[in-house]
């Protein structure tokens, strides 16, 4: 094995070097590094990234594009993957009810995707009881609502509230994310915590998932 | 003093008689508004006592007009061609989704979607020149100068990032930025054409302001890396105020979020007003004291947090800070940093024009 590689793969990476992530992923593959070691070396350029996104040394522009790069390299990489490097946990996501905003949805999401989250993704628009539906089905321990409009996030409320008629509120996280989003609501609608951007959500989902959730 | 009297001394750093008050409110809640106060009681906020400013600026143009244009008036860029009962095409092909409420809409289809550097040329940009572009005419601006009015003119859609990213997909213009820079640059030109064209009729109508707007930060970040804003869209802006400058000698630009960062570059570019200081996540007072000699500071009042949530305190003591700190030596227009939303309760609404009226008058205390 040559750690070589996997170096300069994340340097690739945390420069969102286009040309040279390809041709890294491939040798990396072509000399057998293990591919859990490729991912985790990826994961940590991800961190890197967001690390330089908390310093304003990066943007949502770079964000965006480390995680179509990640996308793209995962893609790559899930074929020599073995089936017990299962994922670090579900998650439904969505833009709350009579809130059309998604591009902070989609930060999020391929975030989350490039940690190792599995995402079920419902879009924008989302009704209260959808968000529940969908993580009773997949068995989802997190709900992640993204919201920009001070309007709407107010129906993060009753998500809580359908979470707790179907009996799965411990079973459950609940965080909000989003320009509208604020310290306060975690009291007023009963989620586990509102974050104002996606770096900061992603801290605390991985902090959940490290202590096992509950 | 009337308001070209008042807007000339307070653009020029000086102090006026009383400081203008620029509200915007969201349909949804001039609706709430309508219903609780009844028709009389609106006339006290007419724009016409508190701002009073005529707009001139392009529209669609006859041609396309006449196929069969709707106008879903509570809808940013609401005016279009209807594809289905929800759907609207604008005048680029660019469609949006409007919502059950009809009062927003979304970027559903990107015409650019596909395109690159090459097939860009096969895309029609929007002609500035097209017959019934501008409907208003230099004398209309003569007499409302005459009446009194500031006017000001725009270019009736956002500038160069939100109408390149309305064109192309969000996602791919950003994905561009870094894999595809020809067909950015490229994307950037032809806006500029557009823009530059409608420049020239705007001076040529002789508008005492331009406003530019083009939404490129987040409320903790820019959008567009500053680097990456700095090598294709800011030329783009230079370009296009050397157009309107020295005719036209107040230019606005807004956008949403924290820009703090291109502040320097909009004033070397001849930007001279700034809009809409989101209070959220910019200090009105940081920016008085570190551009207030250069820049008028339009806007500056919370509609995410102090409006909706605070109490009719609050929402006094918000608009006599803000003053207070932004209103010393001219170079303000107080304003609401975006649409007053339907979840704002009426009494704070009142509370915030009451304290505009006590406390926007000069010298102030």
């Amino acid at each position: 094995m040559k750690p070589d590689v996997l170096d300069r793969l994340k340097k690739a990476l945390v420069e969102l070097d286009l040309v040279n992530l390809d041709r890294l992923v491939n040798e990396s593959l072509s000399l057998g590094v293990d591919t859990m070691k490729t991912l985790d070396v990826l994961r940590s350029g991800m961190e890197e990234i967001g690390q330089r996104f908390e310093n304003q040394e990066y943007f949502v522009s770079e964000l965006v594009m480390a995680g179509e790069l990640m996308k793209k390299t995962l893609n790559v990489l899930k074929p020599h993957l073995k089936a017990e490097d299962r994922g670090l946990g579900k998650i439904v996501l969505g833009t709350i009810i009579g809130d059309l905003h998604d591009i902070g949805k989609e930060i999020i999401k391929s975030l989350l995707i490039s940690s190792g989250f599995e995402v079920y993704d419902l879009g924008i628009d989302v009704p209260p009881e959808k968000f529940v539906e969908k993580a009773k089905e997949t068995e989802a321990e997190i709900i992640g609502v993204s919201a920009l409009l001070s309007t709407s996030i107010a129906k993060t409320a009753d998500i809580v509230k359908a979470l707790k008629d179907a009996g799965i509120r411990d079973d459950v996280k609940v965080i909000v994310g989003g320009a509208a989003a604020r310290p306060w609501m975690v009291e007023k609608y009963g989620v586990d915590a509102a974050v104002y951007d996606a770096i900061k959500g992603l801290e605390i989902i991985k902090r959940w998932q490290r202590r096992n959730i509950h | 003093m009337n308001w070209r009297e008042r807007f000339l001394t307070l653009l020029e750093h000086e102090e006026p008689d009383r400081i203008p008050f620029d509200v915007w409110c969201s349909p949804a809640f001039l609706v709430k508004l309508r219903n609780q106060l009844g028709e009389e009681k609106l006339v006290n906020f007419s724009r016409d006592l508190w701002l009073g400013i005529r707009g001139a600026g392009p529209t669609v143009p006859e041609e396309f007009a006449r196929k069969c244009v709707v106008h879903e008036p509570f809808v940013h860029y609401g005016t279009g061609i209807r594809v289905d009962q929800d759907t609207i095409e604008d005048e680029w092909g660019i469609r949006r989704r409007l919502t059950a409420t009809r009062t927003e809409s979304r970027v559903v289809y990107s015409p650019l979607k596909d395109a690159d550097a090459e097939s860009l040329d096969n895309y029609l940009f929007s002609d500035p020149n097209a017959p019934g572009r501008l409907r208003m005419t230099k004398d209309e601006v003569e007499k409302f100068k005459e009446e009194g009015y500031w006017v000001v003119g725009g270019f009736g859609i956002d500038t160069f990032w939100c109408q390149a990213w309305y064109l192309r997909g969000f996602k791919q213009l950003t994905i561009d930025l870094y894999a595809n820079p020809e067909f950015v640059e490229k994307l950037m030109g032809k806006l500029l054409g557009y823009y530059e064209g409608i420049g020239k009729h705007l001076v040529e109508l002789g508008v005492d302001q331009v406003n530019m707007a083009d939404d490129v930060a987040t409320q903790t970040e820019m959008i567009v890396s500053p680097r990456l804003w700095r090598k294709y869209i800011k030329p783009c802006y230079q370009k296009l105020t050397n157009i309107l400058r020295p005719k036209v000698k107040y230019i606005k630009y807004h956008s949403d979020g924290d820009i703090r960062l291109i502040i320097p570059d909009l004033i070397e570019m001849d930007v001279n007003i700034l809009n809409p200081i989101q209070p959220d996540c910019i200090d009105p007072a940081e920016l008085k004291s570190l551009y207030g000699d250069r820049l008028t500071l339009w806007g500056g009042l919370s509609v995410q947090d102090t409006l909706p949530h605070g109490t009719v305190n609050d929402v006094e003591k918000e608009v006599k800070r803000t003053i207070e700190s932004c209103a010393p030596g001219g170079g303000f227009v107080l304003g609401t940093s975006n649409n007053v939303t339907q979840d704002t309760p009426i009494e704070n609404f009142l509370a915030m024009y009451e304290a505009a009226e006590k406390y926007g008058r000069y010298p102030i205390r």
